[in-house]
């Protein structure tokens, strides 16, 4: 099964480089990548093309925003799996795709999901947040659960039946594709419990009060533009779930001489 | 990922007598590809470096102090990390035939995903063991050693569950964590999660390895083959490994949660 990787990417020239490595040094598996740039001026293009022909499909122009961009390259795909990746974010290692190629050989599904970690932007093996994404249930929609969208890879008939990022939303663009294909669809889902994404800290929907209630607004259109209802409770819970990633004392690997770091 | 060596082997010996370790040094020098065996010595003396066949597969490691489990397996993987595919880490007081291990590693040959490996694991007598298990939570590890008798049977389901007694013992599956009596590992892999975490002196560092390489890749149960494994459960015995038993358990508790771990809770929720 190939698997058609899409980056999107806006004047990121400082971690791209290690998104893009972490996708071809993936192993057993077929890959198209994808990188759709929105016409960056910071080096980003640069980076990208030093990589030749390495990248299967690269695009660069303006564009309306980063789930924009992801629907442009999942138009262009041609693999029967699709793999989201930002470019702040990276794979854990080099046998996630091929992983996630087994389980949709194995069990009958739609769409593969799996954990992540946040990691400190400054260190990556400094673990800031974990995020369980724990076995589905559809009740689980309304306490406001979704599984991370970096770490959900869906066939791409999917995306081609239900139809991809709703653009008019903001923050909850990628919740709403959630409720979408595996609540409101009912796509077949299968849970691997194991983090293979790890994504630097600081995303879209984070931070301020107001943005925090922006988000929550947002949230809710989710709901509604689907036509389903949430349960009262719903648009309180799913903040909090938030809450409880946080770990602070948690490395990827063991510290015990400053060798076993370099690698 | 340069592998000049299929499979290194490292044996960490503490005042182990020749005789008890001949069979199994045997069995590993004898083994039909290119191989290498460390035989680290945290013993106080080292005479069992006179004892040793000389061969060039063969490397005595004497530390002249005891670096505790995981540091002295971590002397031996630190040597074979870019020339080793697999990595056996193996106790003392195991018996196996050289053909189970290359069933195994065909095996790893041809499942890419899976970072570690346990066979089936037998008492003398030929009863099974039963080393797979979820990862612990305080309860269990507390309950295991020094709940009395009377209400241990009352919460013996809790017991088999935690060593997955009701699972089928005679077919592949994946374990979250399995025992460090007998470890299979990809080299690649442990250049990913990390050698064991040397914190742990010892007890509990099979559990943290097996935890961070669960967290990542496939960690597999697999009773296609069986070794035999002399039990000792030593920290039932001796009071100091008492001790370090519980030093672990506050080591790995405090590294993973006491009682809120997310990642505990899901995967053994789904394995009950």
């Amino acid at each position: 099964m190939k698997v058609s990787v899409i980056t999107a990417v806006f004047s990121n020239a400082a971690f791209i480089q290690d998104a893009i490595r972490s996708v071809l040094s993936q192993e057993n598996v077929e890959i198209e990548y994808i990188v759709v740039d929105g016409g960056s001026k910071d080096g980003t293009v640069e980076t990208v093309l030093s990589f030749g022909d390495q990248i299967t499909k690269f695009i660069s122009e303006p564009d309306e925003g980063v789930y924009f961009a992801i629907n442009k390259g999942i138009s262009m795909a041609t693999g029967e799996i699709i793999a989201l990746l930002h470019s702040d974010d990276f794979y854990a290692n080099p046998w996630v795709l091929s992983q996630v190629v087994e389980a949709f050989e194995k069990q009958q599904c739609d769409a593969v999901y799996s954990n992540l970690y946040y990691v400190n932007e400054g260190n990556p093996n400094k673990i800031a947040r974990l995020w369980d994404s724990g076995f589905y249930k559809k009740k689980e929609f309304y306490r406001g659960w979704m599984p991370p969208h970096p770490a959900f890879f869906s066939k791409r008939e999917v995306y081609e039946k239900y139809g991809s990022f709703n653009t008019s939303l903001k923050s909850a663009a990628d919740y709403e594709l959630m409720l979408r294909l595996i609540f409101k669809n009912g796509i077949k889902v299968h849970y691997i419990p194991k983090f293979f994404v790890l994504m630097r800290t600081g995303g879209a929907s984070n931070r301020s009060f107001l943005n925090r209630l922006k988000a929550n607004i947002e949230d809710r259109k989710a709901w509604t533009i689907n036509e389903l209802k949430p349960k009262w409770y719903t648009m309180l819970l799913k903040p909090l779930l938030k809450l409880f990633q946080y770990r602070f004392f948690n490395y990827l690997k063991p510290i015990h001489s400053k060798d076993d770091f370099i690698k | 990922m340069g592998s000049e060596i299929k499979l290194s082997v490292s044996l960490v010996v503490f005042n182990h007598s020749f005789e008890s370790i001949q069979a199994l040094v045997h069995t590993v020098l004898n083994l039909p590809f290119a191989h290498k065996l460390f035989i680290i010595d945290n013993s106080p003396t080292d005479h069992l470096s006179s004892q040793l066949p000389q061969k060039p597969q063969l490397q005595y490691v004497f530390t002249g102090e005891n670096l505790g489990y995981g540091g002295a397996h971590n002397l031996a993987i630190r040597k074979i990390l870019n020339q080793s595919s697999y990595h056996l880490v193996v106790n003392p007081d195991i018996v196996f035939e050289g053909e189970a291990l290359v069933q195994m590693m065909t095996f790893l040959d041809q499942s890419p995903n899976i970072g570690l490996l346990m066979p089936k694991v037998l008492y003398g007598s030929g009863e099974i063991q039963y080393l797979c298990k979820l990862f612990p939570t305080p309860f269990d590890l507390i309950m295991r050693r020094f709940i009395p008798g009377f209400l241990k049977n009352k919460l013996q389901y809790r017991l088999n569950q935690y060593e997955l007694k009701h699972k089928d013992y005679n077919k592949q599956m994946e374990v979250p964590n399995l025992s460090g009596c007998f470890m299979l590992l990809r080299v690649d892999v442990l250049k990913i999660v990390g050698l064991f975490d040397e914190r742990f002196f010892m007890y509990l560092e099979d559990t943290d390895l097996s935890r961070r390489i669960n967290n990542q890749f496939q960690t597999m149960y697999y009773p296609e083959v069986s070794i035999i494994h002399k039990y000792e459960k030593g920290s039932y015995k001796v009071f100091k490994l008492l001790v370090y038993h519980i030093q672990s358990a506050f080591k790995y508790f405090n590294k993973y949660g006491w009682f809120f771990d997310p990642v505990r809770t899901t995967i053994n929720g789904n394995l009950k």
